[in-house]
């Protein structure tokens, strides 16, 4: 079974990257445009020069030729062969390996009904919607059976809830096939649901690597914070304990309740979209913390809502999806801001 | 894209306004009618052209040169391109060679192939070879180049490489463009043959309107060029109509 071990790879992108992904597991690669996520993954597949060296299952695969390597590669504009339709598509790579006509009229079909897209045999790509044809892309991929999956940002012109839907599936296909994967990404929605291990890139370089959690929350390094894009790290000037696993934190004025489990806490980080804020006061102070706010400003991103909300003297940002019928809030109103204390990350000196 | 319905209608009135036009001034006599004849002089010419088998013999010869090198030149012409853009060292190397050469006239060849082949059916199918051959390798390479790297990228992961690739991905996806290519270079096949059969050979459109010229008959002159522009209107609609046809097929028209 495939592991895949980057070692200490460069080129014109990349600088000295180094990365090992566990056989059938979904490796995110995360990173803003340029920090050479496509690159890494062309080198992986062999579609690119690099020097270093690749193992698939501790064997180098350097010198090895794309076909030869046996992945299966979704790039960010899909690219279906527009002159073919679906089932030509799909059956395209068991040609170019010389099959028989039944094997791979059988093969394509399964994938098809694996995918639920077999009513699209003979439609042409041009004339399938966003999400049709990303499953196309995908059954393209592994109707070769390949033991390594590589994407590249390939939910990237889809609305949100179809990209929901295929993150979904797909993580379902990749279990169901003992598939390793990596996948290319700047979405930090996308790579918290998929990855069971994010890799942060920056400048052709790997920052950190380490599940979703351990890289959004405890890593203070500045570049990844950056791509990380959490902007709600706030440094700690004293803390107390005040219950087992409880500490109290003073960030400026504010004081905030936070899971403890041991360390000199220097900072705290809760992520935006954790923060809930609500008009009136909610009639209980259970395991959150409670404070009253102001809103600074709301502003309108791709699918979700930034809000900025004064608490104390301090800043913090909240995100709420654009989709939430019962968002209302407007700069300048007065709102409760409920900041459950299971969320909020400590950052302690050892780090 | 054509919407035929709405649009034919009004190619029809434009192109019958103009013959009609051209009768009425015929009519008027503003000039003598041997050197400014109508229409229906025109079409009458023609008539008798092709009742003595004149027209038929010499429309033959004409067709039979513009097939034979069209096809020649525009096949080794595709063919060429492709393997160029395939391999990354020839396309340095020719596509300079092939721009500059795409630059020349293919009637400009014409002195130098009478020198080269002779006055023989050689020539008009060397000149018109030339002008397809040069121009369809310049339009397939700049169409593979432009196909999009991650197409190809993805069927070399598929386990498409050499001839493989070149057939089933640069070929198909190039297409389009080669058959609007195509379109234009067909035209310049007819053209340049009617050149050369007016300047060197004893057979062909050319030769007809040549001949027209000595005895004076301007009506036999306009006849010939009415068949030229016909020909000429019928291969590149011949060209357009399968170049929609796998447009439509694909999905890029409705």
């Amino acid at each position: 079974m495939p592991k895949i071990e980057i070692h200490d790879i460069s080129n014109y992108a990349l600088n000295r990257v180094s990365l090992e992904v566990n056989d059938r597991e979904l490796m995110v690669i995360l990173g803003p445009s340029g920090a050479g996520k496509t690159t890494l993954l062309n080198a992986v597949a062999g579609l690119t020069e690099y020097e270093g060296s690749i193992l698939f299952d501790g064997a180098p695969v350097d010198n090895l030729k794309p076909h030869e390597r046996n992945i299966g590669y979704v790039p960010q504009d899909l690219a279906l062969f527009n002159h073919l339709n679906v089932r030509e598509n799909i059956a395209f790579g068991l040609k170019m390996r010389g099959l028989s006509e039944a094997e791979i009229f059988e093969r394509v079909d399964n994938v098809m009904e694996m995918l639920n897209i077999k009513h699209l045999a003979d439609r042409y790509p041009l004339k399938l919607s966003g999400g049709e044809q990303q499953r196309v892309a995908i059954a393209r991929a592994i109707v070769l059976e390949p033991k390594v999956l590589l994407m590249d940002e390939p939910f990237n012109n889809l609305d949100t809830s179809l990209r929901k839907r295929l993150r979904m599936e797909l993580k379902m296909l990749q279990r169901k096939l003992n598939l390793t994967t990596i996948f290319v990404t700047h979405d930090l929605i996308e790579a918290e649901e998929l990855a069971d291990r994010v890799a942060v890139m920056v400048k052709g370089r790997i920052e950190c690597v380490g599940t979703f959690d351990e890289v959004l929350y405890n890593n203070a390094d500045p570049a990844v914070r950056e791509v990380l894009g959490n902007p709600n790290v706030l440094s700690c000037n004293g803390f107390k304990l005040v219950h087992e696993g409880l500490a109290e934190v003073k960030c400026g004025k504010l004081r905030l309740l936070v899971p403890y489990d041991g360390g000199a806490i220097i900072g705290v980080s809760i992520p935006p979209e954790k923060i809930v804020l609500t008009k009136g006061e909610l009639g209980f102070k259970g395991k959150f913390n409670l404070f009253k706010g102001v809103i600074k400003d709301v502003i309108e991103e791709d699918v979700m809502y930034k809000i900025r909300v004064e608490i104390e003297g301090l800043e913090v940002q909240c995100l709420r999806s654009k989709s939430d019928p019962q968002f209302t809030f407007k700069a300048g109103e007065s709102v409760y801001v409920k900041i459950p204390i299971k969320y909020v990350r400590v950052l302690t000196a050892t780090e | 894209m054509r919407l035929y319905s709405k649009y034919l209608r009004i190619e029809l009135i434009s192109v019958a306004t103009f013959f009609i036009l051209w009768e009425l001034a015929g009519q008027l006599s503003i000039a003598p009618k041997y050197l400014f004849p109508p229409f229906s002089e025109t079409l009458r010419a023609l008539y008798s052209l092709a009742i003595t088998g004149e027209l038929g013999s010499n429309y033959l010869a004409t067709l039979t040169r513009v097939l034979i090198g069209l096809s020649l030149g525009s096949g080794l012409g595709i063919l060429l391109g492709l393997v160029i853009a395939y391999h990354e060292l020839s396309y340095r190397t020719f596509f300079p060679i092939v721009t500059l050469l795409y630059a020349v006239p293919a009637v400009a060849w014409i002195p130098l192939f009478i020198i080269w082949i002779g006055l023989n059916e050689g020539l008009p199918i060397a000149v018109i070879f030339m002008c397809s051959f040069v121009p369809m390798i310049y339009i397939t390479l700049t169409s593979v180049r432009s196909l999009s790297p991650s197409v190809v990228r993805v069927a070399q992961t598929l386990g498409a490489h050499g001839f493989k690739l070149i057939f089933h991905v640069f070929l198909p996806q190039a297409l389009p463009s080669i058959l609007s290519g195509l379109k234009v270079e067909a035209g310049m096949a007819w053209r340049s043959c009617f050149v050369v059969e007016m300047v060197a050979m004893s057979s062909g459109l050319g030769l007809l309107a040549m001949e027209a010229q000595t005895i004076l008959r301007v009506d036999i002159i306009l006849a010939v060029i009415l068949i030229l522009a016909a020909s000429n209107y019928a291969f590149q609609m011949i060209f357009e109509k399968i170049e929609v046809k796998m447009l439509k097929e694909r999905g890029y028209l409705k």
